[in-house]
């Protein structure tokens, strides 16, 4: 199993689309705290941007897993490589196991770099500042936490995508329309199908913007940590299923 | 008592009502060069992707190094080493990134192999370019190495040579007898050019619309392959009795259309000759011929009728 890991980070490392992934996003890091220097320096600070960005991450990060699941395990059934891969002489769930570990770890990087760059940039610009309604630091803290544990989440989801698809455009295509157009087909379902609303409350779509809110019940922690583990095991376990009868080709 | 590196029992594919593999018994035997062979679509890659673990058999059993149990035959999977179909590499990286995923996921310790299996192959100069600016004989050779690392006992090729330039073919043939000689390594390779495999292969299984038609060992084909002398001359039956009576033998055939092969004194055409001359008959064609894999292969699968 160490052994695939160790292949699989490699891979990601010289993975192309996810360093230029890192970029982009690292890029936009930057540009957001250069425009609001350019618009108005003088009431800003470090954490009050950063609240305002996270909106704007919570779109890059679903967009970025995405684009990360087809360029990092759709495109090896493309370029063949998953073929050398599965007659490694290893069990196809541990195959799958590590190929997601990996996935989810860049995936988690990846989702970090965005409201990273706007903390570390914007408290070198404009101080670290702090928030009226609750401690930045925990904030901080709670808010990057969350968005790894969601991103875990949603990595399962594309991971399963992207196997069950064996196809880079499909991938993004497919992976892209669940995540962007769930949000607001869940909002008009719900309101016709209450049970429905119900459901969406509480899986991972639903709830993760709640972290991002300065007051969270114990309820709402409760719920914002069993969601995105519980659709991990879920969804890696459908992947593993899913990937042990796929035909490779 | 023969030990099989891999046998296939029985073993059956299916594709909705395709027949793609039909009860195959395969037995592919230690220390041998097992050549493939068949058309496109014979079934040939897909018993192949069964074997490396990348398809699923509908019914049937494969044991490979004696085992037959799924988790078993995962574990000696790693015994082996293979290249099904086209050559899966990431086009991104060069070749030694790519051997070093193969490393890495091998638990192969050590880099060294590295280079020198890239050595083997002929690719240790092709520096930081990537696989994808590759030749497709190049991406073969890379495919191979990848397949070696780690030194399998089992080596599965899957038309190898396809993109190898002429020299490349020659260096591969020299490279996989290498392989099988010094090292004992059992090879499984499968080829559409049969003249190649004729070079190399010490077994053979000919399969045809996903059956297997023969297995024969190397031997075994060259007395299939008799090797004769064409003659013909303006009265057979006049050669028959003079073939007969001054060279003693009856290993020849007349055929209807007045041609006779004579399998006997094929490396004596000159006496033959002598004989037939010395009894008064005009030689109108003498010359020694032999059937080669290729027209042996077309005879098995119905496509030229086996004199």
């Amino acid at each position: 199993m160490n052994n695939l890991i160790l292949a699989e980070w490699y891979k990601l490392r010289k993975n192309m689309p996810y360093r230029v992934l890192c970029l982009v996003t690292l890029s936009i890091g930057i540009l957001y705290e250069l425009f609001q220097l350019r618009s108005d320096a003088s009431n800003v600070s470090s954490m009050s941007l950063f609240v305002k960005a996270l909106g704007g991450n919570e779109i890059l990060t679903k967009l970025a897993i995405c684009v990360l699941a087809a360029f990092f395990i759709s495109s090896e059934y493309a370029n063949g490589t998953m073929k050398s891969t599965a007659s490694i002489g290893c069990s196809r769930g541990r195959i799958y196991t590590a190929k997601v570990i990996v996935f989810t770890l860049g995936a988690a990087l990846l989702c970090l770099i965005f409201p990273l760059t706007d903390v570390a940039l914007g408290s070198l610009l404009y101080g670290f500042g702090h928030l009226a309604q609750v401690s930045a630091v925990e904030y901080l803290y709670r808010t990057l936490g969350f968005t790894v544990l969601f991103a875990a989440a949603f990595s399962t989801i594309a991971a399963l995508i992207a196997v069950s698809l064996t196809d880079n455009g499909k991938t993004i295509g497919v992976s892209i329309i669940l995540f962007l157009f769930i949000d607001p087909l869940s909002k008009k379902l719900g309101a016709e199908f209450p049970w429905y609303q119900h459901l969406y409350n509480n899986c991972v779509f639903g709830l993760f913007s709640v972290p991002y809110e300065f007051r969270m019940s114990s309820h709402d922690v409760f719920m914002c940590i069993m969601a995105p583990i519980l659709t991990f095991v879920v969804f890696g376990v459908i992947g593993i299923l899913v990937f042990q009868r796929k035909e490779i080709r | 008592m023969t030990e099989y590196v891999l046998k296939t029992i029985q073993l059956s594919e299916h594709y909705k009502s395709r027949i793609v593999l039909d009860k195959v018994d395969l037995a592919v035997p230690k220390g041998s060069i097992y050549g493939f062979i068949g058309l496109n679509g014979a079934g040939k890659s897909t018993l192949m992707r069964i074997v490396t673990g990348l398809s699923f058999p509908t019914s049937g059993t494969i044991e490979l190094f004696g085992k037959s149990s799924e988790s078993e035959i995962i574990q000696a999977r790693k015994r082996m080493g293979s290249t099904i179909e086209s050559p899966g590499l990431f086009p991104n990286m060069t070749a030694y990134e790519n051997m070093e995923v193969c490393r890495l996921q091998k638990g192969v310790p050590g880099k060294d192999c590295i280079p020198k299996t890239l050595a083997i192959v002929g690719l240790q100069d092709v520096g930081n370019k990537k696989t994808r600016n590759f030749s497709l004989g190049m991406k073969q050779r890379l495919a191979i190495a990848m397949a070696l690392l780690g030194d399998p006992e089992f080596l599965i090729l899957d038309e190898p040579t396809n993109g190898l330039d002429p020299m490349g073919v020659v260096e591969m043939r020299d490279l996989l007898r290498r392989l099988n000689r010094e090292l004992g390594m059992t090879i499984l390779i499968s080829s559409h050019i049969l003249s190649e495999l004729n070079l190399l292969a010490t077994h053979y299984g000919i399969i045809h619309r996903g059956r297997l038609v023969e297995q024969l060992t190397s031997t075994e084909l060259e007395e299939k392959c008799q090797q004769y002398l064409h003659i013909k001359v303006d009265n057979p039956e006049r050669a028959s009795v003079a073939i007969e009576q001054q060279l003693h033998t009856n290993e020849f055939e007349v055929l209807p259309t007045g041609v006779i092969k004579l399998f006997k004194y094929v490396k004596e055409p000159g006496k033959v000759s002598s004989v037939l001359v010395a009894s008064g008959l005009q030689i109108e064609a003498f010359m020694p011929m032999g059937e080669e894999l290729e027209s042996y292969f077309a005879s098995r699968i119905g496509g030229v009728k086996h004199e």
